[in-house]
């Protein structure tokens, strides 16, 4: 039953998270009972061959699993947009943009109302209304972009067809399989990289904030010339995520791609270290900030830029570190048995 | 209209006639026990073919709705999910069977 062991977990990996279990035990009971009634009939166990045909007649892993979906989480405009399979997506995608909105907005509106003017909340509220102004169409243009996927699903059978084109028996071993780079890991990396290199590619480093008083808090040149390196690490993050959505037996990749992306930052940002002025102050005819006060927003600048280096230097040495343990694991310490395939147990 | 495009109308019009007849089917069978398999094999006896990716999740979805109860119980050394229709199932497949009686009697009646 070699196989029946292959094909529950691949269901699995794509069922909702909640009912995953249960649902698999459920398929599992009505599966070995399936292949018991067979076997009774034929009056002998079935074979590797039958067992394979009998799963790939069931269904191909996402296929099977996507008729789980709750058919409630679907988005209708009058008609159905986005459908149960392609909606855990989507709902993703605007999670992560309203958190690739809400930290880069919020965080420097916080500390600027606060250090600088002591208004955090009048600051605050400026800010969620530029967040609002963003989010409504970065909603939009993530709504058109999963409803032309979904569309597209519907249209052309994509499922349909990647299920007749499987095969029960290429499907990896459970093992292999649970320590395999997860596909929904890889999604969410290419979603999250992708939303993130759209919105530096439009907004790259813009203004810190806009004070009550009127002035403007630019970052100097030396963290601006940062946009192109910035935008080559999530190009190579992007990248990572692609082929282990292609080769998600490629554990070795995340770590390795975590551990020269931290050795990029570190060099991009070394020059940054200790530096003045890491930001310009232009006054828009409102009232200035004072020297002191623009001293303290340097401070904590300073000290961010400090604390992001030394971060970004311990998930380097963490992902360094992982990449040793994956390499480790990888390399074979004992010679393979051979093993032999007859009729399948049951 | 050409070959496929007929074909295609009539599966997708196929479809939509059997989706609520299939769970009138299948509720009127669970007025006995089963669980999934058996449903399904009784069901294809009976001349209603219903594939697995279609009958499995429907079974849930009914649970969800209140029309069925479940129970995991052990059968011949193996678990299994025993499904049955619930007061409430039992009273929504009544009203169903009196509408599509009414349907049946005009549709004869039609055609």
């Amino acid at each position: 039953m070699q196989l029946l062991d292959r094909y529950l977990p691949a269901i699995k990996f794509w069922l909702p998270k909640k009912q995953r279990d249960d649902i698999a035990a459920e398929l599992e009971a009505n599966l070995r009972a399936e292949i018991d009634d067979r076997a009774a009939t034929l009056g002998r166990p079935l074979s590797d061959d039958e067992i394979a045909a009998l799963l790939k007649q069931h269904g191909s892993p996402l296929l099977v699993a996507s008729h789980y979906q709750e058919e409630k989480h679907t988005v209708t405009f009058g008609r159905q947009l986005i459908g149960p399979v392609v909606f855990p997506f989507y709902w993703t995608a605007i999670k992560v943009s309203l958190v690739l909105l809400l930290i880069p907005g919020i965080v420097p509106a916080v500390i600027l109302g606060t250090q600088a003017h002591g208004q955090p909340f009048a600051e605050l509220g400026h800010a969620l209304v530029r967040i609002a102004r963003l989010f409504l169409p970065a909603l939009l243009l993530v709504t058109l972009v999963f409803a032309a996927i979904d569309f597209g699903l519907r249209r052309f059978g994509i499922l349909e067809k990647l299920g007749n084109d499987w095969d029960p028996r290429k499907l990896p071993a459970s093992a292999r399989q649970a320590k395999q780079v997860r596909r929904s890991s890889s999604i969410a990396g290419i979603i999250i990289q992708s939303l993130f290199i759209l919105w530096w590619w439009n907004f790259g480093i813009p203004y810190l904030v806009v004070t009550n008083g009127g002035a403007q808090i630019h970052l100097a040149p030396v963290v601006t010339s940062l946009y192109a390196p910035v935008l080559v690490i999530m190009f190579i993050n992007l990248a990572q995520h692609w082929v282990n959505l292609a080769e998600p037996d490629w554990r070795w990749l995340p770590p390795a791609t975590g551990m020269l992306t931290s050795i990029l930052a570190l060099i991009f940002l070394f020059p940054l270290l200790g530096r003045s002025p890491l930001i310009s102050i232009s006054e828009l005819g409102g009232l200035p900030l004072n020297a002191r006060e623009a001293e303290e927003i340097q401070r904590i600048l300073g000290h961010c830029v400090t604390s992001l280096w030394l971060g970004i230097l311990i998930v380097g040495a963490v992902f360094a570190w992982r990449l040793v343990w994956v390499v480790w694991q990888t390399v074979p310490r004992h010679p393979s048995g051979a093993t032999k395939n007859g009729m399948a147990r049951v | 209209m050409t070959l496929d495009l007929h074909s295609d109308l009539f599966n997708n019009l196929r479809l939509e006639l059997r989706r609520g007849l299939l769970i009138v089917a299948v509720l009127a069978q669970l007025r006995r026990e089963h669980y999934g398999y058996t449903l399904r094999k009784d069901l294809a006896a009976l001349g209603i073919e219903i594939d697995e990716g279609t009958l499995y999740p429907l079974l849930r979805r009914l649970e969800t709705q209140g029309l069925l109860e479940s129970e995991w119980r052990e059968e011949n050394n193996r678990q299994k999910r025993f499904y049955k229709l619930s007061r409430d199932g039992r009273a929504i497949l009544k009203q169903l069977l009196a509408e599509l009686e009414k349907i049946n009697s005009s549709l004869t009646r039609i055609i």
